[in-house]
């Protein structure tokens, strides 16, 4: 169990082969937390929804995908390099929206898009 | 029974069940990567005449937002033709996203291929 801040950052290619390399790698992380069952599978889905746009909106530019564990939450954000707002309302968005606490989006000054997302730690969305 | 390692990780089988009914059983993770090779798949099957399909879920690990779009789009196809689709799905997580995106009210969702069959015709 890891019960203590932290923070790393994962880059891949913009490619969706490496959407379930991330899938992976943000579910090993989140096995270890103070999370359910349920909220893993939950932070899955929602992180590969998170890259599989950031693919698409990166024009297939790296992608990056930076984990913040906190006191009370996993904060996950996924940012890409492509140009605009990215912030439409289809499936994959609704999708993250019902699955995590909280969901935000943030230009990165003509530098890309970044979508944040909490799960925060001993309850349930 | 036709099967079709369709790509790194999901396989797609195809068998007839009865004269008008096809079943589509798929193995492995349906994702961004993977969705496309469901999709030709199941439009293949679609392009054999075959509109009504059982689709069995249930050796499927994960499915994401490509992967109902894929879904959406096959059901879309066959009810061109009069046909329809029913699912087999038993693993919590998948059918917790079909009852959030509401796609459990447009398609059957059932435990197993009989029990899909019956309500199918």
């Amino acid at each position: 169990m890891i019960d203590q801040q932290g923070h790393f950052v994962l880059k891949v290619p913009g490619n969706p082969k490496y959407v379930g390399v991330v899938r992976l790698a943000i579910s090993g992380l989140a096995c270890r937390l103070d999370l359910t069952y349920e909220d893993v599978e939950d932070i899955k889905l929602a992180v590969a929804e998170a890259c599989a746009k950031a693919i698409t909106h990166g024009n297939g530019q790296e992608i990056s995908i930076d984990c913040e564990i906190s006191d009370d939450c996993l904060n996950l954000s996924v940012s890409d390099k492509g140009t605009g707002p990215q912030d439409d309302e289809d499936l994959g968005i609704f999708l993250i929206r019902s699955l995590m606490d909280e969901v935000n989006f943030h230009l990165l000054n003509g530098q890309g898009c970044r979508l944040s997302m909490k799960k925060y730690f001993g309850k349930k969305a | 029974m036709d099967s079709k390692d369709v790509g790194m990780d999901i396989k797609v089988s195809v068998r007839d069940l009865t004269n008008s009914v096809a079943l589509a059983e798929v193995q492995g993770e349906i994702d961004v990567y993977t969705s496309p090779k469901v999709k030709e798949a199941l439009t293949e099957l679609i392009e054999k005449g075959k509109y009504n399909l059982v689709i069995g879920l249930e050796e499927v690990r994960y499915i994401d937002s490509t992967g109902l779009g894929v879904l959406i789009g096959t059901l879309k196809k066959v009810r061109e033709h009069n046909g329809t689709i029913a699912i087999i799905c038993n693993n919590p997580q998948i059918k917790k996203i079909f009852n959030i995106t509401g796609l459990v009210k447009i398609f059957g969702i059932y435990k197993n291929t009989d029990e899909a069959l019956k309500n199918l015709v």
